[in-house]
């Protein structure tokens, strides 16, 4: 990757990087300490300019510094803020019956979005299901990809694309098998890992 | 207490089998995947629906209070799989049953059977086909206000 136009993160607490340098729209930012209402900062420098800025959860990047990066802000934290916000929807949350996500739905996804977080690939979306349990999704394109964890502990991997029938696939709820599974959704969607 | 169109009331009709493959059914849903229905909103089996020959689309979001901000949204009844196989190569078979509530004389359900039997505990790789399937297919009336 070209090191120009680049853009650094730096924990202005420990000055060490806080992730990947980032370039494109959609790129994220995974700054562990930020919650949804508590700004954080962030040092941020390209070749040579620097400035620091004030994050929060969800919010978009645009600085005068850096023109044309919209990195967003994640952390493995919303991801636990957003799983509890499910586990406690009330009994028929939709009107069509549904329980909301259980125990064993929500640690498994916690297993799932964990390892997006180590992997660095983080889902498009974490939404309950009306199945009863948690879907977690990713996208690319016309690329779609989910990860359902169902409140029974059963887990489904599906994947299609656009109007094409889907690939599911049943899968366990060891880490290995669901890291396996990343991996397989990663290649769908965008090509072969490294 | 929030009032509900005197239309949807059943007042006594009868239960209508016949649906043409053209009919509308009309759903409700609380998320959205790019431009479509995100299929996590779906349940299957036994997803109800309203069907088009008896009700306006919006009164899947009735009770107001509570569905105001959803989005709801169509599709055809040909546009629900008859059958679907599971990774293990079992099938079952799906049909659009009206199945009439005393306040909502459109309701109608897709039901799954295998065997002949009502499917209870479905099979988790035809259900997520299922949900893929219809959301593909669901033409969306109004996005969920965000």
């Amino acid at each position: 990757m070209n090191d120009q136009n680049l853009f650094h993160f730096y924990d202005i607490n420990s000055s060490k990087p806080s992730c990947e340098p980032v370039r494109y729209w959609e790129d994220y930012v995974i700054f562990d300490r930020a919650m949804d209402n508590t700004t954080e900062s962030l040092r941020i420098s390209d070749s040579g300019a620097t400035a620091t800025i004030g994050l929060t959860i969800n919010q978009e990047i645009d600085t005068d510094m850096a023109p044309g990066l919209i990195a967003k802000v994640v952390s493995g934290k919303i991801f636990q803020q957003q799983l509890d916000e499910m586990r406690h929807l009330p009994d028929n949350w939709n009107g069509y019956g549904s329980a909301p996500p259980n125990h064993v739905a929500i640690r498994n996804s916690l297993e799932a979005l964990y390892l997006t977080l180590e992997m660095d690939f983080p889902p498009s979306q974490v939404v309950p299901s009306a199945q009863e349990g948690v879907g977690i999704s990713f996208a690319s394109g016309e690329k779609r990809a989910i990860i359902e964890c169902f409140n029974d502990g059963d887990i489904v991997v599906i994947k299609y694309e656009g109007d094409s029938d889907p690939e599911v696939r049943e899968i366990g709820g060891s880490r290995e098998e669901i890291k396996d599974s990343l991996l397989f959704i990663y290649d769908f969607i965008y090509g072969k890992h490294s | 207490m929030e009032s509900i169109p005197d239309e949807m009331f059943r007042k006594g009709r009868p239960i209508v089998s016949l649906f043409s493959p053209e009919e509308d059914l009309y759903i409700r849903f609380n998320q959205v995947d790019g431009n479509k229905v995100h299929p996590m909103c779906i349940r299957y089996p036994n997803q109800s629906v309203n069907r088009g020959n008896y009700s306006d689309p919006d009164w899947v979001l009735i009770p107001k209070s509570k569905f105001w901000d959803w989005g709801y949204g169509a599709f055809k009844v040909k546009d629900v799989p008859k059958a679907l196989i599971s990774v293990g190569g079992a099938r079952n078979n799906l049909t659009v049953e009206h199945d009439p509530l005393e306040e909502n004389y459109a309701h109608t359900e897709i039901r799954a059977y295998k065997n002949s039997i009502r499917v209870k505990n479905p099979n988790k790789s035809i259900l997520a086909k299922f949900q893929v399937r219809l959301s593909q297919k669901i033409h969306i009336l109004r996005l969920p206000v965000s």
